[in-house]
């Protein structure tokens, strides 16, 4: 009976912390207390549930304790204003619990807030995670973490950031930065990890992220072509060290090591992404792992396809990773002098301290036959690496 | 809640404050601006600033108090004035932010600040 309260607890924090949490803060709109409290009614139930049952309403049963809470905090406070918010709190009817995580998601994403924090934020309010757990899947120290979050959370108090957005131009500004962020904290993690054991699950929280946000917003089609891109990438994680850790190119990593759940996964994803017909950068994004990811399957790759995906890719959403990954293409569809131009046209200052247009270009110049230049790039490159994995890649190619 | 909108200017849009050709326009810009914020009923205060050349930083060195000519820091934008208004939130304080002229007219930007209130308690 104990095991089976226990267990079911823990199911209840994996699965509604999120949409508790949301419930509260639309009503409160300071998270830190919210969170105080949530944090209070699961206390609680760790110690009644066990003796005296689960209750059938859990989630409303843990609100409701929450509510409490918050409500005989407020009383304490005494201020005129909290003492009538806290009387019209208690008239407040225990409905049912409606899904308002994207709302939570969008507050963690706004502008007004520290760009690094965002994604911690989400991590923390939606699913959960403590900053300690945050703090290993961003690489810093807990305190550090522990450190912004209070700092968002006290703005997010003292300025009272709304928790409710109306649809139109600041909500769409909101969605975007939303996605970003996400894959900004996912890709940085992808590189900056590399030599980490524990970058896997900081990865997969990050999925779960998106995967909330493609299922909270499914009439989006860049939440779902974010999510078809996470896909692709996490499905080739597991082939992305060798034995030894040494980072392993796409072209030759091991296909029988990607996930194909995933991969399928993925597609279906950008399936339904298309069907909007409304492109954007994810989904170019995520078509380009697509048409990448069929052609080493195949042993057979488009490459007039994935060009153009890299064309409409520089118009939609111009980036300098987005150029130097062109210039790959180019190189590796058979185009080096092409590619060498497209490098040239980037700005010297843009690229100084860019990694992977040092690789590119290094390699480039090696197929064109320029040897002390190719040494030149790749010196810098290695220089520039962020994981020993890279730069043992990188060594390796030099030969 | 109370937020202040603390103006900054660039050197050349403070100084059309003085130029008779610019003046009217930048006055006109401020004024319906001020206007609004009235109309609104969230306007609760604010003034406009003389020049940074008029400024005078004091501070304690050592012991003793140190006057000192010009601005506490002397940067690109310097504080032109500010405007008090009552927001519910930092959202709505920031979309006041963004019609200031400062903002639309490009020659400057608004710091938002919460102020404390001192009475609460």
């Amino acid at each position: 009976m104990q095991a089976d309260a226990q267990a079911k607890l823990a199911s209840v924090v994996e699965s509604s912390y999120g949409k508790l949490l949301a419930a509260l803060v639309r009503r409160w709109g300071d998270l830190e207390s919210c969170q105080d409290a949530l944090a209070e009614a699961f206390a609680v139930a760790v110690e009644k549930w066990p003796t005296q049952g689960v209750p059938d309403h859990h989630e409303g049963w843990l609100l409701q304790v929450a509510r409490r809470r918050l409500i005989d905090g407020y009383r304490r406070g005494k201020r005129g204003q909290e003492l009538e918010r806290a009387a019209d709190l208690e008239r407040e009817p225990d409905s049912r619990l409606p899904d308002e995580r994207l709302e939570l998601l969008l507050l963690c994403a706004h502008p007004a807030l520290d760009i690094k924090v965002r994604v911690p934020l989400m991590l923390n309010a939606v699913l959960g995670l403590s900053a300690h757990k945050i703090a290993a899947g961003f690489a810093v120290a807990p305190a550090t973490m522990s450190a912004r979050l209070l700092r968002a959370k006290k703005k997010i108090r003292e300025t009272g950031l709304r928790f409710e957005i109306q649809p139109g131009k600041e909500r769409e500004a909101r969605l975007k930065s939303l996605g970003e962020s996400l894959y900004l904290a996912f890709s940085l993690e992808a590189d900056e990890l590399g030599d980490d054991g524990n970058s896997g699950e900081a990865r997969a929280e990050f999925l779960a992220l998106a995967r909330i946000f493609a299922h909270l917003d499914p009439h989006n089609p860049e939440a779902l072509g974010l999510l078809a891109l996470m896909l692709y990438q996490s499905a080739r994680e597991p082939a992305r060290l060798d034995s030894e850790g040494a980072w392993v190119a796409f072209e030759s990593q091991q296909t029988s090591l990607w996930n194909r759940e995933l991969i399928e996964e993925a597609e279906q994803t950008l399936l339904r992404a298309h069907g909007y017909d409304r492109l954007g950068r994810f989904q170019l994004e995520a078509a380009l792992e697509s048409a990448q990811i069929h052609g080493r399957l195949l042993g057979l790759t488009d490459w007039g396809v994935i060009l153009q995906l890299y064309e409409g890719l520089a118009i939609c959403s111009p980036t300098l990773g987005g150029s130097v990954a062109h210039a790959s293409a180019l190189l590796h569809s058979g185009h080096p002098e092409e590619a060498r131009l497209k490098l040239a046209s980037l700005g010297e200052e843009a690229v100084r301290h860019f990694q992977p247009y040092w690789a590119t270009l290094a390699a480039t110049c090696r197929k064109l036959g320029l040897p002390a230049d190719a040494r030149l790039a790749g010196e810098r490159a290695r220089e520039l690496a962020r994981s020993n994995a890279q730069r043992n890649f990188l060594s390796s190619l030099e030969g | 809640m109370q937020f202040a909108l603390l103006i900054y200017e660039e050197q050349d849009e403070f100084e059309s404050r003085n130029d008779p050709h610019k003046a009217p326009e930048y006055w006109a810009a401020y004024q319906k601006y001020s206007e609004s914020l009235t109309a609104a009923g969230v306007l609760r205060g604010g003034n406009a600033l003389k020049g940074t050349e008029l400024a005078t930083t004091v501070r304690l060195s050592g012991s003793d108090t140190a006057v000192v000519d010009g601005p506490f820091a002397d940067t690109k934008e310097r504080l032109g004035g500010l405007f008090v208004v009552e927001a519910d939130s930092l959202d709505d304080a920031l979309e006041w932010a963004r019609k200031s002229p400062s903002v639309t007219r490009g020659c400057g930007s608004v710091e938002v600040r919460p102020i404390l209130e001192m009475n609460a308690g």
